[in-house]
C-alpha cells in the first residue's frame, strides 16, 4: 500500500533515475573494455559517491523546510581540519572521528541558529559561512599546528579505515537508517509542512523557526558522516583546498532527486540516486573514453536541463496565478 | 434564544485615524448561524480579524463561554475554540489529507516510536467520516478540489473543538453542487451545537442558511434580525443605509460616441466566458458582481496580461490582440488594478518613481529621462490630482491609502487614455479622496473617455455609470440601463437569483 | 548613512593597513609617491572585480543574482588564449569572445526569465556548466598568449583600467542613473507583479540584465588576462562571492528594488584595500600572530557579508514604518 506520501512528480522522478541509472550501468557494462571489471565499478561506487550522498541527505532535509546550506564544503574542511589536528596529536582514532562529526554537527547548527536569531535568508548566512569556516579552518591549522605548511598529513591506516575500508557500510547503513528514520518519523513531515506553508505550521501550533534549526542539525549530523568518509580517503588534508565545489555536486544531487529547491517536496531516495546519476554519467563518459575535461560541463548542462524542464512545466500556471 | 457562546462588549479596532471597527456588540449563542453581512469596507473582516486572533481589539471585551478571552495569535483563537476558514486556505500541498487533517497534533507511534501510518490514516478518516466525508486520506492536499479542501479545513478545527465556526465568502470558488453540501455540512453542525458565523455577499445563501442576519456598516452594527423576517430589499437598505443620487457627480450629459472597446464572445477557460460588451467614448460601463465573478479577471485579458481562448477584442475599431500590456500602453488603454500594494507599488520607491513610471517614456532622449521634464510633470500632475506628500521623494508606501491610489490614477492618467478600466478604484481609500476620484472619473467620461469601473461598491457603481453590465460565475447575467439600475435589481443578479433580461 | 560611512572606513582600511605594514614616510613627496603607486596598483587590481561589480548589482536590483561570473571571465579568457597571439588576436579572439560572452549571459537570463527557474539554481548550473567548458578548452594548460599581442598590455595598466572604469561607472552609471531603463529594473525587482501591470517587459529585461553582466564579464577578462598575462581553467574561482559581498557591502540589497553603483565602487575597494592590506601586513602578522594573517580575509569577507545585508534589511524595516501623524 502506499501511503501517498511520494507526490506522482517525485514518484515519476524517482523511476526517471531508477531507469537512468539502470541504463548508465548497462551503458557502463557495453562500453567498458576487455580487462575492466564491471564489479569493481560496483565496489568503488559505495565509497566514491558515500560523501555526495550522505551529505546530500542533510542537504535534503535543510531544503524541503525552503531553507539551503551554501557552506557545506568549508564545514567539511573544518571537519577535516580538526580531525588532522586530533591525528596529529595521536588522539586514538575513534575519538578523533567522533570529533570530526561532532564539528559538523556543531557548524551546522550554528547556520540554524544564526538564521533564526539574525532573520535573515539562509542563503546569505551560508554564502557567508562559505568563506568564513574555510578561514577558520586554516586558522585553526596555523595556531594548533607549529610550522604548519598547508597540509596535514595523514599516514597511519587506522585513521583512513571509515572511508576506505568501511566507506560502502557506512553508507548503506547510514542511507538504510535515513530511509527508515524518514518513513516513520514525524519530524521530516514537519520539514517539508514548514516548505509548503509557513503559515499552516504557525496555525497547527508549530514552530517554524525550531523546525527549521532541527533540519539543520540533522543535516550537520549527516554533513558529519560525509566528512569523517571524505577526509579519511584521502591523504592529505589541505584546509585551503579541500572539497572545493562539493556544495555544487550536493545540491545538483538533491536538486536532480525531485526535492522542490522552494522546499516542501523532497525525498532521501531520490537524493540517493541523484547522486548515483551524476556518478554512472561521470563513469560512463569515462568508459567511453569522452575526455575528463568534459564531464564538469556535461554534469552542469544536466542539471540545468532536468530542473529546467521541470520549472518550463508548471511555468505557466504559475504566471497566470501570480498576477491574481 | 439560545445561552450565549460569544458576547463581544463595545469592540473596537482603529487603524491609524480610521476607525474599523466601533463599539460594536455582538452575542452568538451555540447552535445558531448568524450571517454577517455589509459592504465593502463596513468592517466585516476586521471582526473576523479579531475574533480569529490576528488583531487584538483596542478597546472592549470579548467572553467565550463567560470567560474574557484576549488572542494574540490565530493559534490561541483556535485553542479556545474559534475556528476560522479564511477564502484563502493555508494547507501543505505535497502533504497528504491525513497529515494535513492532523498536523501539530500527537501522532500515534508503534511501540517501538515510529509513526502508526496505519492508525494515522484511520484516525484520519475517523474525523472525516464524523463530518461525513468521504475524501481518501492518501491524496496529497493538493489534489483536492477547492471544495474537498474547504471541507478538510472544517473538519479539522471541528475535530479541535471548534465551538465557533467563521466562514469568510466560503462560496466564491464553489460550484452550485458544492455549495449545495456546503450547506449540508453546516446545517449538520449546527444541529450539533457549534455557533457559525457566515460572513457573505450572497443574500440568497444567508437568506437560506442562517437564523439570524446581522449588518454592519462603516465598522457600526446597525441592525439585526431573525432571517424569517428579512428580505433582500431590507438587507440592502440597510447594509447602504443612505440615499444614493446626492453622493455622485455628474455633470456630462449622457451621449454616446464612437464604440472604443468592442467584446464579442470572449471567453478564458474557467475564469469567465462568452463574454460580449461595447464601451462607448464618453460613457462609463459599470461592471459588477460578486467576488471570484470574473470581472478583474476580463479585465486583465482586455488589457493584454491573460490570454483568451476565444472571441475576439476590438480597440478603437481595430482588432484587439494584446500579447501584453506594455501593447495595451501604446494603443491608448490603461488599467488601474484591484490591489495598490501588490499590483502597482513598490512601496519603498518614492513618490516620484511611482507616478512617472506610467509616462516616462514619453520623456525620453537616448534612453535618459529629461529631469527637469519629469520634476515639472510629477510635480503637475500631483497638484492636478491633489497628492498630498510632503515632497515627491518621500516613499509612496508613506502616503494614506487615498493619496496612494490617486498617485496611481496619476501614472496612468498622465499618458492621456483614451479607454480606462479601473477596478475597484476606491477600496480603502478615505472618504475624501473617494469623492475626488469620483469626480475624475465623472470629468474623464466628460472629456470623451472611455471607462469601464469595475467596482464591488454597490452605490459607486449605480452613481456613477451610465449603464452596468452585472458577472455571475464568469457570464453576463444581466445589463441595466436607466431605471432600471437599483441595488435589487444588481444584487440580485450578481448573487445569480434573478434571471437576465434581454 | 552610507553616502559618507563607506568612504570613511575605506579611509580609516587604508590608514590602518599603511601603518600595519611598517611604512614610513620621510617626507610628503615621498608619501605621495607612495599612495600614487597604491591606488594605481588597487585600480588595476580590482578593476575586474568593479567591472563584475557593476553587473552584479543590476542583477541584485532585478532580486536576482548571478554565481557563474567567475566561470563566465574564465570561460571567455581561456576561449581567447587559445587563440594565436599577434595582432590578428584584435579582429580573431576579441569579437569572438565578445560574441561568445554575451551568449552565455544571455543563456543565464533566458532560462531563467523564460523557463522561470529561480537565478541561484540557473547561475549555480551555469558556473559548473561554464567552469566545465573552461576545462574542454584549456584542459590542465596554463596559456598566455596576451602579452605577445601588440597593444593588448595597455588594458591591463592603469591609463587602460582607470578608462574602462570611466566608461562603465562613469558613462554608463551616468547614463543609468538617469535611464529609464533601470526605473524599469528598480520596479520589477521590487515588485515583479506591479512591473508586469505597469507594462514593463520583465522577461525582456531580464535577458538584457543577465547580457550585460556578460558583456562585463567580457571586459573583465581583458583586464585579468592583461594583468596577469597567462590564464587556466580554475582562474578566479570564487570571484563570485568576493563580487556578492562587495555590492551588499556597498547597500544594495540581495532583495532587490534599490542599488548604488557609487556603494559598489566602495565596497570593492574596501575588499581590496583589505586584500592587499592582509598581504601588505604579512610581516607584521608573522611577528604577532600566531596564525598566518592572510586567513583572516576569508573570516573578514564572511562577516562583512552578514553585516552588509543585516544592516541592509535593518534600514529597509525602518524606511518602511510610516511616520506617526
Amino acid at each position: 500500500m502506499t501511503h501517498g506520501r511520494l507526490s506522482p512528480s517525485l514518484r515519476q522522478r524517482l523511476l526517471f533515475l531508477l531507469a537512468g541509472n539502470f541504463l548508465l550501468l548497462v551503458g557502463i557494462a557495453i562500453t567498458m573494455k576487455q580487462g575492466g571489471s564491471f564489479a569493481e565499478v560496483l565496489t568503488r561506487c559505495g565509497p566514491n559517491v558515500a560523501p555526495v550522498v550522505l551529505a546530500g541527505l542533510g542537504m535534503t532535509g535543510i531544503i524541503c523546510t525552503g531553507a539551503i546550506d551554501l557552506s557545506i564544503a568549508s564545514i567539511i574542511v573544518v571537519s577535516g581540519t580538526v580531525f588532522g589536528i586530533l591525528v596529529q596529536r595521536q588522539w586514538p582514532p575513534l575519538l578523533c572521528f567522533v570529533a570530526c562529526i561532532g564539528t559538523a554537527l556543531l557548524l551546522s547548527a550554528a547556520n540554524g541558529l544564526l538564521i533564526r536569531k539574525l532573520r535573515l535568508p539562509a542563503i546569505i548566512i551560508t554564502l557567508a559561512g562559505l568563506a568564513l569556516y574555510r578561514g577558520v579552518a586554516l586558522v585553526l591549522a596555523d595556531v594548533s599546528i607549529p610550522g604548519f605548511g598547508g597540509s596535514i598529513d595523514i599516514q597511519r591506516d587506522e585513521y583512513h579505515a571509515p572511508g576506505k575500508q568501511f566507506a560502502t557500510l557506512i553508507l548503506l547503513g547510514t542511507l538504510g537508517s535515513a530511509l527508515i528514520w524518514e518513513w516513520f518519523a514525524v519530524t521530516p513531515r514537519r520539514w517539508l509542512a514548514l516548505g509548503s506553508s509557513e503559515e499552516s505550521c504557525r496555525l497547527a501550533g508549530l514552530n517554524p523557526h525550531a523546525i527549521r534549526q532541527s533540519a539543520f542539525v540533522v543535516g550537520g549530523l549527516f554533513l558529519g558522516i560525509a566528512a569523517v568518509i571524505y577526509v579519511t580517503q584521502i591523504q592529505f588534508i589541505e584546509p585551503a583546498r579541500l572539497a572545493l565545489g562539493f556544495e555544487l555536486q550536493v545540491i545538483g544531487a538533491v536538486i536532480l532527486g525531485g526535492t522542490n529547491i522552494f522546499g516542501g517536496e523532497g525525498s532521501y531516495a531520490g537524493t540517493a540516486l541523484g547522486a548515483l546519476f551524476l556518478y554512472f554519467t561521470g563513469q560512463w563518459m569515462t568508459y567511453a573514453g569522452v575526455s575528463p575535461y568534459f564531464q564538469e560541463a556535461i554534469t552542469g548542462a544536466l542539471i540545468i536541463g532536468v530542473i529546467g524542464l521541470d520549472c518550463a512545466l508548471h511555468r505557466k500556471r504559475k504566471r497566470m496565478e501570480e498576477l491574481a | 434564544m439560545s445561552p450565549s457562546l460569544l458576547q463581544l462588549r463595545s469592540v473596537g479596532k482603529s487603524f491609524g485615524s480610521t476607525r474599523a471597527v466601533r463599539a460594536l456588540d455582538l452575542d452568538l449563542g451555540a447552535g445558531e448561524v448568524v450571517g454577517l453581512i455589509g459592504e465593502n469596507g463596513a468592517g466585516k473582516s476586521t471582526l473576523i480579524k479579531i475574533l480569529s486572533g490576528v488583531h487584538t481589539p483596542d478597546s472592549g471585551t470579548i467572553s467565550l463561554n463567560g470567560n474574557a478571552v484576549q488572542f494574540s495569535s490565530p493559534h490561541e483563537a483556535m485553542d479556545a475554540g474559534i475556528a476560522t476558514i479564511h477564502q484563502e486556505l493555508a494547507y501543505c500541498g505535497h502533504l497528504t489529507v491525513a497529515e494535513n487533517l492532523l498536523l501539530g497534533e500527537h501522532w500515534p507511534r508503534h511501540a517501538w516510536g515510529g509513526v502508526d501510518w496505519a492508525r494515522l490514516h484511520e484516525e484520519a478518516a475517523r474525523q472525516l467520516a464524523r463530518c461525513q466525508l468521504n475524501i481518501s486520506t492518501q491524496k496529497a492536499f493538493s489534489d483536492l478540489t477547492a471544495a474537498q479542501k474547504q471541507e478538510v479545513a472544517i473538519a479539522r478545527s471541528l475535530n479541535r473543538n471548534a465551538k465557533l465556526l467563521i466562514l469568510d465568502e466560503p462560496t466564491a470558488s464553489l460550484t452550485e453542487p458544492e455549495v449545495v453540501r456546503l450547506f449540508a455540512h453546516l446545517e449538520r453542525l449546527r444541529s450539533e451545537g457549534v455557533a457559525i458565523l457566515y460572513v457573505s455577499h450572497r443574500l440568497d445563501e444567508i437568506l437560506k442558511l442562517t437564523n439570524r442576519i446581522v449588518v454592519l456598516r462603516d465598522g457600526e452594527l446597525v441592525a439585526s434580525y431573525r432571517t424569517a423576517e428579512a428580505t433582500v430589499s431590507r438587507m440592502v437598505k440597510d447594509m447602504v443605509g443612505r440615499p444614493l443620487d446626492q453622493v455622485y457627480p455628474r455633470s456630462r450629459s449622457p451621449q454616446k460616441g464612437e464604440p472604443m472597446l468592442e467584446l464579442d464572445g470572449v471567453s478564458l477557460a474557467g475564469l469567465f466566458e462568452n463574454i460580449s460588451l461595447k464601451l462607448h467614448a464618453g460613457e462609463i460601463l459599470g461592471l459588477a458582481g460578486l467576488v471570484g465573478a470574473g470581472r478583474s479577471e476580463l479585465a486583465r485579458a482586455i488589457y493584454g496580461l491573460y490570454p483568451c481562448h476565444a472571441g475576439a477584442m476590438r480597440l478603437k475599431g481595430r482588432p484587439w490582440s494584446p500579447r501584453g500590456a506594455d501593447e495595451a500602453l501604446a494603443a491608448g488603454l490603461v488599467y488601474l488594478p484591484e490591489e495598490r500594494k501588490r499590483h502597482s507599488l513598490v512601496l519603498e520607491h518614492s513618490v516620484r518613481d511611482a507616478i512617472s513610471i506610467g509616462f516616462t517614456d514619453r520623456l525620453t532622449r537616448w534612453g535618459m529621462i529629461r529631469v527637469n521634464d519629469e520634476r515639472r510633470a510629477v510635480a503637475e500632475s500631483m497638484q492636478r490630482y491633489d497628492i498630498r506628500a510632503g515632497s515627491a521623494d518621500q516613499p509612496i508606501g508613506t502616503l494614506s491609502g487615498g493619496n496612494q491610489q490617486k498617485a496611481i490614477l496619476a501614472r496612468w492618467l498622465e499618458r492621456k487614455p483614451d479607454v480606462i478600466i479601473l477596478d475597484e478604484p476606491t477600496r480603502g481609500v478615505d472618504v475624501g479622496a473617494k469623492a475626488e476620484i469620483h469626480q475624475l472619473i465623472d470629468r474623464l467620461a466628460g472629456s470623451g473617455r472611455a471607462v469601464l469601473l469595475i467596482s464591488s461598491d454597490l452605490p459607486e457603481v449605480l452613481g456613477m455609470s451610465d449603464r452596468i453590465l452585472v458577472l455571475h460565475h464568469g457570464a453576463v447575467a444581466a445589463e441595466f440601463t436607466g431605471d432600471a439600475m437599483t441595488q435589487e435589481n444588481v444584487i440580485l443578479a450578481a448573487s445569480g437569483l434573478h434571471l437576465a433580461r434581454p | 548613512m552610507r553616502h559618507w560611512l563607506l568612504p570613511l572606513i575605506l579611509l580609516a582600511e587604508i590608514a590602518f593597513f599603511t601603518a600595519l605594514s611598517g611604512q614610513s614616510f620621510s617626507s610628503t613627496a615621498d608619501a605621495v609617491s607612495y599612495f600614487r603607486s597604491y591606488f594605481a596598483d588597487l585600480l588595476c587590481q580590482s578593476a575586474p572585480v568593479l567591472l563584475i561589480a557593476f553587473g552584479m548589482t543590476i542583477v541584485l536590483m532585478t532580486a536576482g543574482i548571478d554565481l557563474s561570473v567567475g566561470s563566465m571571465v574564465a570561460l571567455v579568457a581561456c576561449v581567447m588564449a587559445s587563440f594565436p597571439a599577434g595582432p590578428e588576436f584584435w579582429w580573431t579572439a576579441v569579437p569572438l569572445g565578445l560574441a561568445l560572452v554575451l551568449l552565455l549571459g544571455a543563456t543565464n537570463g533566458a532560462l531563467i526569465a523564460w523557463l522561470d527557474v529561480p537565478p541561484i539554481i540557473t547561475t549555480l548550473g551555469t558556473m559548473i556548466l561554464y567552469r566545465g567548458l573552461c576545462f574542454v578548452v584549456m584542459g590542465d594548460l596554463e596559456k598566455s598568449p596576451f602579452l605577445s599581442v601588440p597593444g593588448y598590455e595597455w588594458l591591463g595598466q592603469v591609463s587602460g583600467a582607470a578608462l574602462l572604469l570611466i566608461f562603465t561607472f562613469g558613462l554608463a552609471g551616468f547614463w543609468l542613473k538617469r535611464s529609464r531603463w533601470l526605473r524599469e529594473i528598480l520596479m520589477l525587482g521590487g515588485n515583479p507583479i506591479a512591473a508586469r501591470y505597469a507594462g514593463i517587459p520583465v522577461s525582456r529585461r531580464l535577458i538584457q540584465t543577465y547580457g550585460i553582466v556578460g558583456l562585463l564579464a567580457f571586459l573583465a577578462a581583458l583586464t585579468f588576462t592583461a594583468r596577469n598575462s597567462s590564464v587556466s581553467a580554475s582562474s578566479l574561482t570564487g570571484l563570485e562571492l568576493q563580487v556578492i559581498v562587495a555590492v551588499v557591502l556597498g547597500g544594495t540589497r540581495v532583495q532587490g528594488g534599490a542599488g548604488s553603483m557609487l556603494g559598489t565602487f566602495y565596497g570593492v575597494l574596501i575588499i581590496a584595500v583589505m586584500d592587499e592590506g592582509l598581504r601588505g601586513a604579512a610581516q607584521w602578522g608573522s611577528r604577532n600572530l600566531p596564525f598566518k594573517i592572510s586567513h583572516l580575509e576569508y573570516i573578514l569577507l564572511g562577516m562583512l557579508l552578514i553585516a552588509g545585508v543585516w544592516l541592509n534589511t535593518r534600514e529597509r524595516s525602518t524606511a518602511k514604518t510610516p511616520p506617526s501623524k
